[in-house]
Protein backbone atom coordinates (compact mmCIF):
# COMPACT_ATOMS: atom_id res chain seq x y z
CA UNK A 1 0.00 0.00 0.00
CA UNK A 2 1.81 3.06 -1.13
CA UNK A 3 0.51 6.54 -1.79
CA UNK A 4 0.71 6.20 -5.56
CA UNK A 5 -1.60 3.22 -5.35
CA UNK A 6 -4.12 4.91 -3.05
CA UNK A 7 -4.50 8.21 -4.88
CA UNK A 8 -4.06 7.07 -8.49
CA UNK A 9 -4.14 3.39 -9.31
CA UNK A 10 -7.01 2.37 -7.03
CA UNK A 11 -9.49 5.12 -8.05
CA UNK A 12 -8.72 4.52 -11.73
CA UNK A 13 -9.16 0.77 -11.33
CA UNK A 14 -12.52 1.34 -9.67
CA UNK A 15 -13.49 3.67 -12.49
CA UNK A 16 -12.56 0.98 -14.99
CA UNK A 17 -14.61 -1.71 -13.24
CA UNK A 18 -17.49 0.73 -12.79
CA UNK A 19 -17.53 1.35 -16.55
CA UNK A 20 -17.29 -2.40 -17.06
CA UNK A 21 -20.41 -2.89 -14.95
CA UNK A 22 -22.35 0.01 -16.43
CA UNK A 23 -21.56 -0.21 -20.13
CA UNK A 24 -23.58 -2.72 -22.14
CA UNK A 25 -22.06 -6.06 -23.10
CA UNK A 26 -19.71 -6.47 -20.10
CA UNK A 27 -16.79 -5.64 -22.34
CA UNK A 28 -13.43 -4.69 -20.79
CA UNK A 29 -12.44 -3.24 -24.16
CA UNK A 30 -15.24 -0.69 -24.03
CA UNK A 31 -14.36 0.12 -20.42
CA UNK A 32 -10.72 0.73 -21.41
CA UNK A 33 -11.84 3.04 -24.22
CA UNK A 34 -14.17 4.92 -21.86
CA UNK A 35 -11.51 5.45 -19.17
CA UNK A 36 -8.92 6.53 -21.74
CA UNK A 37 -11.25 9.07 -23.32
CA UNK A 38 -12.33 10.43 -19.95
CA UNK A 39 -8.76 10.95 -18.74
CA UNK A 40 -7.80 12.52 -22.05
CA UNK A 41 -10.78 14.89 -21.88
CA UNK A 42 -9.78 15.95 -18.37
CA UNK A 43 -6.27 16.74 -19.58
CA UNK A 44 -7.65 18.46 -22.68
CA UNK A 45 -7.85 22.11 -21.52
CA UNK A 46 -4.14 22.35 -20.70
CA UNK A 47 -3.17 20.99 -24.14
CA UNK A 48 -5.68 23.23 -25.84
CA UNK A 49 -4.49 26.46 -24.25
CA UNK A 50 -0.86 25.99 -25.14
CA UNK A 51 -1.66 25.02 -28.72
CA UNK A 52 -3.78 28.13 -29.14
CA UNK A 53 -1.10 30.46 -27.82
CA UNK A 54 1.44 28.86 -30.15
CA UNK A 55 -0.88 29.65 -33.02
CA UNK A 56 -1.21 33.31 -32.08
CA UNK A 57 2.51 33.59 -31.77
CA UNK A 58 3.10 32.38 -35.28
CA UNK A 59 1.48 35.56 -36.54
CA UNK A 60 3.80 37.71 -34.44
CA UNK A 61 6.94 35.86 -35.39
CA UNK A 62 8.60 38.57 -37.53
CA UNK A 63 8.58 40.99 -34.61
CA UNK A 64 9.96 38.33 -32.33
CA UNK A 65 12.82 37.64 -34.69
CA UNK A 66 13.61 41.37 -34.63
CA UNK A 67 13.85 41.35 -30.85
CA UNK A 68 16.03 38.27 -30.88
CA UNK A 69 18.42 39.82 -33.40
CA UNK A 70 18.64 43.00 -31.35
CA UNK A 71 19.73 41.24 -28.18
CA UNK A 72 21.89 38.63 -29.76
CA UNK A 73 24.33 37.03 -27.34
CA UNK A 74 22.70 38.41 -24.24
CA UNK A 75 20.29 35.74 -23.10
CA UNK A 76 19.08 37.67 -20.08
CA UNK A 77 18.24 40.87 -21.97
CA UNK A 78 16.66 38.86 -24.75
CA UNK A 79 14.39 36.95 -22.40
CA UNK A 80 13.36 40.14 -20.63
CA UNK A 81 12.58 41.91 -23.90
CA UNK A 82 10.55 38.97 -25.17
CA UNK A 83 8.55 38.72 -21.97
CA UNK A 84 7.80 42.46 -22.16
CA UNK A 85 6.71 41.97 -25.76
CA UNK A 86 4.31 39.19 -24.74
CA UNK A 87 2.84 41.43 -22.08
CA UNK A 88 2.27 44.26 -24.54
CA UNK A 89 0.44 41.92 -26.88
CA UNK A 90 -1.46 40.32 -24.01
CA UNK A 91 -0.46 36.81 -24.85
CA UNK A 92 1.01 34.12 -22.70
CA UNK A 93 2.49 31.42 -24.85
CA UNK A 94 3.90 29.49 -21.98
CA UNK A 95 2.70 26.40 -20.35
CA UNK A 96 4.23 25.31 -17.12
CA UNK A 97 6.20 22.36 -15.96
CA UNK A 98 4.14 21.35 -12.95
CA UNK A 99 1.01 20.21 -14.87
CA UNK A 100 3.28 18.28 -17.22
CA UNK A 101 4.80 16.40 -14.32
CA UNK A 102 1.35 15.71 -12.90
CA UNK A 103 0.15 14.10 -16.14
CA UNK A 104 2.98 11.63 -16.34
CA UNK A 105 2.06 9.58 -13.24
CA UNK A 106 -1.56 9.47 -14.41
CA UNK A 107 -0.56 7.92 -17.71
CA UNK A 108 1.72 5.42 -15.98
CA UNK A 109 -1.07 4.55 -13.54
CA UNK A 110 -3.48 3.93 -16.42
CA UNK A 111 -1.08 1.40 -17.84
CA UNK A 112 -0.92 -0.62 -14.65
CA UNK A 113 -4.66 -0.28 -14.07
CA UNK A 114 -5.46 -1.81 -17.45
CA UNK A 115 -2.99 -4.57 -16.78
CA UNK A 116 -4.66 -5.39 -13.48
CA UNK A 117 -8.14 -5.13 -15.00
CA UNK A 118 -7.23 -7.55 -17.77
CA UNK A 119 -5.65 -10.03 -15.39
CA UNK A 120 -8.85 -10.02 -13.33
CA UNK A 121 -7.01 -9.72 -10.02
CA UNK A 122 -9.28 -7.06 -8.59
CA UNK A 123 -10.48 -8.68 -5.38
CA UNK A 124 -9.98 -6.37 -2.41
CA UNK A 125 -9.24 -3.40 -4.65
CA UNK A 126 -12.81 -2.22 -5.13
CA UNK A 127 -14.65 0.46 -3.18
CA UNK A 128 -17.87 -0.67 -1.43
CA UNK A 129 -20.12 0.99 -4.05
CA UNK A 130 -18.47 -0.74 -7.00
CA UNK A 131 -19.80 -4.27 -7.41
CA UNK A 132 -17.33 -7.00 -8.18
CA UNK A 133 -18.33 -8.45 -11.55
CA UNK A 134 -16.71 -11.77 -10.68
CA UNK A 135 -14.88 -12.98 -13.74
CA UNK A 136 -13.98 -10.36 -16.30
CA UNK A 137 -14.78 -10.84 -19.95
CA UNK A 138 -11.56 -9.83 -21.67
CA UNK A 139 -12.87 -9.78 -25.22
CA UNK A 140 -13.60 -6.71 -27.30
CA UNK A 141 -17.03 -7.06 -28.99
CA UNK A 142 -16.72 -10.79 -28.21
CA UNK A 143 -14.15 -11.06 -30.99
CA UNK A 144 -10.71 -9.94 -29.95
CA UNK A 145 -9.01 -11.35 -26.89
CA UNK A 146 -7.49 -8.39 -25.07
CA UNK A 147 -5.56 -10.28 -22.41
CA UNK A 148 -3.21 -11.79 -25.00
CA UNK A 149 -0.87 -9.99 -27.39
CA UNK A 150 -2.40 -9.17 -30.75
CA UNK A 151 -0.24 -8.43 -33.79
CA UNK A 152 -2.88 -6.40 -35.65
CA UNK A 153 -3.41 -4.12 -32.64
CA UNK A 154 0.33 -3.65 -32.25
CA UNK A 155 0.63 -2.67 -35.90
CA UNK A 156 -2.29 -0.24 -35.69
CA UNK A 157 -0.76 1.33 -32.58
CA UNK A 158 2.56 1.82 -34.39
CA UNK A 159 0.89 3.18 -37.49
CA UNK A 160 -1.28 5.70 -35.65
CA UNK A 161 1.81 6.91 -33.83
CA UNK A 162 3.56 7.31 -37.17
CA UNK A 163 0.65 9.40 -38.46
CA UNK A 164 0.77 11.53 -35.36
CA UNK A 165 4.47 12.32 -35.60
CA UNK A 166 4.06 13.04 -39.31
CA UNK A 167 1.40 15.58 -38.40
CA UNK A 168 3.55 17.05 -35.67
CA UNK A 169 6.71 17.34 -37.75
CA UNK A 170 7.69 20.93 -38.55
CA UNK A 171 6.78 22.31 -41.95
CA UNK A 172 10.21 23.84 -42.38
CA UNK A 173 13.08 21.38 -42.31
CA UNK A 174 15.45 22.23 -39.47
CA UNK A 175 18.82 23.42 -40.71
CA UNK A 176 21.21 21.53 -38.52
CA UNK A 177 21.58 17.85 -39.25
CA UNK A 178 21.31 16.54 -35.67
CA UNK A 179 17.85 18.05 -35.33
CA UNK A 180 16.61 16.56 -38.57
CA UNK A 181 18.13 13.22 -37.60
CA UNK A 182 16.16 13.35 -34.37
CA UNK A 183 13.00 14.16 -36.27
CA UNK A 184 13.61 11.19 -38.52
CA UNK A 185 14.09 8.98 -35.49
CA UNK A 186 10.88 10.17 -33.94
CA UNK A 187 8.87 9.67 -37.07
CA UNK A 188 10.18 6.26 -38.06
CA UNK A 189 11.98 4.59 -35.17
CA UNK A 190 9.57 5.30 -32.32
CA UNK A 191 6.55 3.71 -34.06
CA UNK A 192 8.63 0.61 -34.74
CA UNK A 193 9.60 0.42 -31.08
CA UNK A 194 5.92 0.78 -30.22
CA UNK A 195 5.05 -2.18 -32.44
CA UNK A 196 7.79 -4.34 -30.97
CA UNK A 197 6.83 -3.54 -27.38
CA UNK A 198 3.09 -3.83 -28.06
CA UNK A 199 3.57 -7.25 -29.64
CA UNK A 200 4.53 -8.68 -26.27
CA UNK A 201 1.92 -6.85 -24.19
CA UNK A 202 -1.78 -7.65 -23.71
CA UNK A 203 -3.78 -6.23 -26.62
CA UNK A 204 -5.80 -4.17 -24.13
CA UNK A 205 -2.75 -1.98 -23.62
CA UNK A 206 -2.29 -1.57 -27.37
CA UNK A 207 -5.93 -0.55 -27.48
CA UNK A 208 -5.22 2.10 -24.86
CA UNK A 209 -2.28 3.36 -26.89
CA UNK A 210 -4.35 3.46 -30.09
CA UNK A 211 -7.17 5.45 -28.46
CA UNK A 212 -4.75 7.91 -26.87
CA UNK A 213 -2.93 8.51 -30.15
CA UNK A 214 -6.14 8.85 -32.16
CA UNK A 215 -7.35 11.38 -29.62
CA UNK A 216 -4.14 13.39 -30.02
CA UNK A 217 -4.41 13.23 -33.81
CA UNK A 218 -8.01 14.46 -33.68
CA UNK A 219 -7.02 17.31 -31.40
CA UNK A 220 -4.19 18.34 -33.65
CA UNK A 221 -6.32 18.11 -36.75
CA UNK A 222 -8.96 20.29 -35.07
CA UNK A 223 -6.43 23.00 -34.23
CA UNK A 224 -4.87 22.96 -37.69
CA UNK A 225 -8.25 23.21 -39.37
CA UNK A 226 -9.12 26.24 -37.25
CA UNK A 227 -5.83 27.87 -38.17
CA UNK A 228 -6.59 27.50 -41.87
CA UNK A 229 -10.01 29.09 -41.42
CA UNK A 230 -8.46 32.11 -39.70
CA UNK A 231 -5.72 32.61 -42.25
CA UNK B 1 25.34 10.64 -7.79
CA UNK B 2 25.42 14.14 -9.22
CA UNK B 3 26.56 12.72 -12.51
CA UNK B 4 23.74 10.19 -12.62
CA UNK B 5 21.10 12.85 -12.09
CA UNK B 6 22.64 15.17 -14.62
CA UNK B 7 22.81 12.47 -17.26
CA UNK B 8 19.19 11.58 -16.53
CA UNK B 9 18.26 15.21 -17.13
CA UNK B 10 20.29 15.20 -20.32
CA UNK B 11 18.39 12.15 -21.46
CA UNK B 12 15.10 13.81 -20.60
CA UNK B 13 16.09 16.96 -22.49
CA UNK B 14 17.05 14.99 -25.53
CA UNK B 15 13.96 12.89 -25.89
CA UNK B 16 11.10 14.14 -23.74
CA UNK B 17 11.49 17.82 -22.95
CA UNK B 18 9.04 20.14 -24.73
CA UNK B 19 11.73 22.81 -24.50
CA UNK B 20 14.89 21.01 -25.58
CA UNK B 21 14.04 17.92 -27.60
CA UNK B 22 13.68 18.15 -31.34
CA UNK B 23 9.97 17.34 -31.30
CA UNK B 24 9.50 19.92 -28.55
CA UNK B 25 11.24 22.59 -30.59
CA UNK B 26 8.98 21.73 -33.51
CA UNK B 27 5.82 21.80 -31.49
CA UNK B 28 6.65 24.74 -29.24
CA UNK B 29 9.00 26.95 -31.26
CA UNK B 30 8.69 29.73 -28.69
CA UNK B 31 9.43 27.56 -25.71
CA UNK B 32 7.23 25.67 -23.33
CA UNK B 33 8.38 26.53 -19.85
CA UNK B 34 7.32 29.91 -18.48
CA UNK B 35 10.68 30.53 -16.95
CA UNK B 36 14.05 31.03 -18.50
CA UNK B 37 16.20 28.97 -18.18
CA UNK B 38 13.70 26.12 -18.43
CA UNK B 39 13.00 23.96 -15.40
CA UNK B 40 15.19 21.09 -16.58
CA UNK B 41 18.07 23.39 -17.46
CA UNK B 42 17.66 25.07 -14.09
CA UNK B 43 17.72 21.70 -12.35
CA UNK B 44 20.84 20.69 -14.23
CA UNK B 45 22.73 23.83 -13.30
CA UNK B 46 21.44 23.74 -9.76
CA UNK B 47 22.44 20.13 -9.12
CA UNK B 48 25.80 20.67 -10.76
CA UNK B 49 26.44 23.60 -8.45
CA UNK B 50 25.05 22.38 -5.12
CA UNK B 51 24.21 18.67 -5.28
CA UNK B 52 21.35 17.63 -2.99
CA UNK B 53 20.55 21.17 -1.90
CA UNK B 54 20.53 22.11 -5.54
CA UNK B 55 18.03 19.34 -6.21
CA UNK B 56 15.74 20.70 -3.51
CA UNK B 57 15.97 24.12 -5.12
CA UNK B 58 15.09 22.57 -8.48
CA UNK B 59 12.00 20.90 -7.01
CA UNK B 60 10.88 24.25 -5.60
CA UNK B 61 11.36 25.73 -9.04
CA UNK B 62 9.11 23.14 -10.66
CA UNK B 63 6.46 23.83 -8.01
CA UNK B 64 6.78 27.51 -8.87
CA UNK B 65 6.31 26.71 -12.53
CA UNK B 66 2.52 26.55 -12.44
CA UNK B 67 -0.20 28.38 -14.37
CA UNK B 68 -0.56 31.00 -11.64
CA UNK B 69 2.98 32.32 -11.73
CA UNK B 70 4.24 35.09 -13.99
CA UNK B 71 6.76 34.12 -16.69
CA UNK B 72 10.17 35.51 -15.82
CA UNK B 73 13.88 35.31 -16.24
CA UNK B 74 14.77 33.20 -13.22
CA UNK B 75 18.35 31.94 -13.11
CA UNK B 76 19.80 30.12 -10.13
CA UNK B 77 21.22 32.36 -7.47
CA UNK B 78 24.59 31.50 -6.00
CA UNK B 79 23.58 30.09 -2.61
CA UNK B 80 21.29 27.10 -2.35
Amino acid sequence: MNIFHIILTKPLLNLLIWFYNVLPGSDIGLAIIAVTLLVRLLLFPSFQKSLKAQKELQQLQPKLEEIKAKHKGDKEAETKAILAFYQENKINPFSSCLPLLVQLPILIALYSVFRTGLSGQIAGELYPFVTNPGTINTQLFGLIELANPNLAFALIAGFSQFVQSKLMAPKIKPKDSTASMMNMQFTYVMPIITVVVAMSLPAGLSLYWIITTLFAIGQQWYIMRKRNVNA
Amino acid sequence: MKKIFISLINYYQRFFSPDHSSWGKAKYPYGYCRFSPSCSEYAKQSIAADGIRGAVRAILRVLRCNPLSTPAYDPITKKA
